[in-house]
């Protein structure tokens, strides 16, 4: 049985702005990881918009991994590649991408909304899988400097705490110098909208 | 220059690489006129807070640059909602100052200091001036208005530039703020600066109109 298509309205709203970054910073060809895809809205939309890349998605949720693979097998997108079940507090995650030809790992709107394991166990799984020149890219709300870029960005990290003490918004200086340590490093962040960010890092070093 | 804005507010942020800014350093370490004493110009915040102990400080005249606000800054003195102008040297006019001489003593780590604070995303050409001061003219590196910049905005006319400093807000405060600081800094050195001050003065004007302010 196909599970109800599950709701995730922020991707619907944001993958356009997403997709413009995208288009500026992605090479022509390769695969490109997503991490949480959830609702598969991001994956399926760039896997259309940007046919010569492959898109992998992927997820922790076992259920949402299945409605994914649903969705990949209905799209016709053959682009559009069976996604896989992967889990950010999972420190040894990378073992289980077997892909080759791996340029990209993306997210959208996890890092603030899991413990901060997750973005460092992405920065150094991505870090494993990526050759010289690969793009990690993360988008959503973050502290810069210590201080917030709106009030809603201040509430909702209150708001998030309260929730789970273990989520809420990241300092973006934290989380460059994070992917420094990994082995990225910062190449561009992207004002984007209702007050979000894209940050992108390069994998350092030559192939 | 008449046109402005040269380019619009930026809509992202780049940073320069360790290799990028250390490069940099390097390059402009080399081209020094005079390797035996290093001194820095301080236009604007150097003024108020050079962040090393000189070993020595004289007012300082640079007869070939002068001050402007004239990149756009959309982290610390602004922000992409709101952007602020940077201050930089712009070739032509004159620009009273304050001259630091960087001790020999720890001097690598001052400029990587240096470095990290001026040139994180690259908007200035450190550049080697001469400046006239009381006791003779002194080489002095000067941070040059990138540009070929994305961030380089152009001369503003004295109101444009009031009007968008104004209204811009970053990371470490308000855009005017750091124009009201420097005015404090230059009467400080009694420097007569009456471009700087008349900007402030519409600055002031401008504020009335800012509900955050």
């Amino acid at each position: 049985m196909t599970p109800d298509r599950p709701m995730f309205a922020a991707a619907d709203r944001n993958k356009d702005a997403i997709l413009d970054v995208l288009r500026r910073i992605l090479p022509e060809s390769g695969i490109v990881l997503e991490i949480a895809s959830g609702g598969g809205q991001h994956a399926v939309h760039f896997a259309r918009e940007m046919p010569n890349l492959g898109w992998l998605p992927s997820d922790t949720d076992a259920e949402l991994v299945g409605y994914l693979e649903g969705l990949a097998a209905q799209s016709g997108q053959a682009n559009l590649l069976s996604p896989l079940h992967l889990d950010m507090l999972d420190a040894a995650w990378s073992g289980n991408v077997t892909h080759e030809g791996l340029t990209a790992v993306i997210n959208a709107n996890m890092i603030h909304i899991s413990p901060w394991q997750t973005c460092l166990n992405l920065l150094s799984g991505a870090a494993e899988l990526l050759p010289a020149g690969g793009l990690v890219s993360l988008y959503g709300p973050f502290v810069v400097d210590g201080t917030y870029s709106s009030d809603g960005n201040r509430e909702f990290d209150i708001s998030l705490r309260a929730q789970n003490p273990d989520w809420g918004l990241r300092e973006l200086n934290t989380v460059c110098e994070v992917a420094e340590a990994a082995g990225f490093g910062h190449v561009e962040t992207f004002e984007m909208p209702v007050n979000n960010l894209t940050v992108v890092f390069r994998r350092n070093g030559t192939n | 220059m008449s046109e402005f804005p040269v380019n619009p507010p930026p809509t992202s942020f780049i940073e320069w690489s360790d290799e990028q800014r250390n490069e940099n350093l390097r390059d402009t370490l080399a081209a020094s006129p005079d390797p035996d004493q290093l001194w820095v110009f301080g236009a604007g915040s150097i003024i108020w807070d050079p962040r090393f102990d000189p070993v020595e400080t004289r007012a300082a005249r640079l007869p070939t640059h002068k001050r402007a606000f004239s990149f756009w800054t959309i982290r610390s003195r602004g922000s992409f909602e709101r952007p602020g102008l940077g201050l930089a040297l712009e070739p032509g006019g004159e620009c009273v100052g304050v001259a630091f001489r960087v001790p020999d003593e720890g001097r690598e780590d001052i400029l990587d200091a240096l470095w990290r604070r001026e040139m994180a995303g690259g908007v200035y050409v450190p550049t080697w001036i001469e400046a006239e001061t009381d006791q003779g003219p002194v080489p002095t590196l000067g941070f040059v208005a990138n540009r070929a910049h994305r961030n380089y905005a152009g001369l503003a006319p004295l109101e444009e530039a009031a009007r968008i400093i104004a209204h811009a807000r970053g990371t470490r405060g308000t855009c005017h703020e750091y124009v009201a600081l420097l005015v404090e800094a230059l009467d400080l050195h009694d420097l007569h600066d009456p471009e700087t001050r008349e900007l402030h003065a519409r600055i002031l004007v401008h504020l009335e109109d800012v509900d955050d302010a």
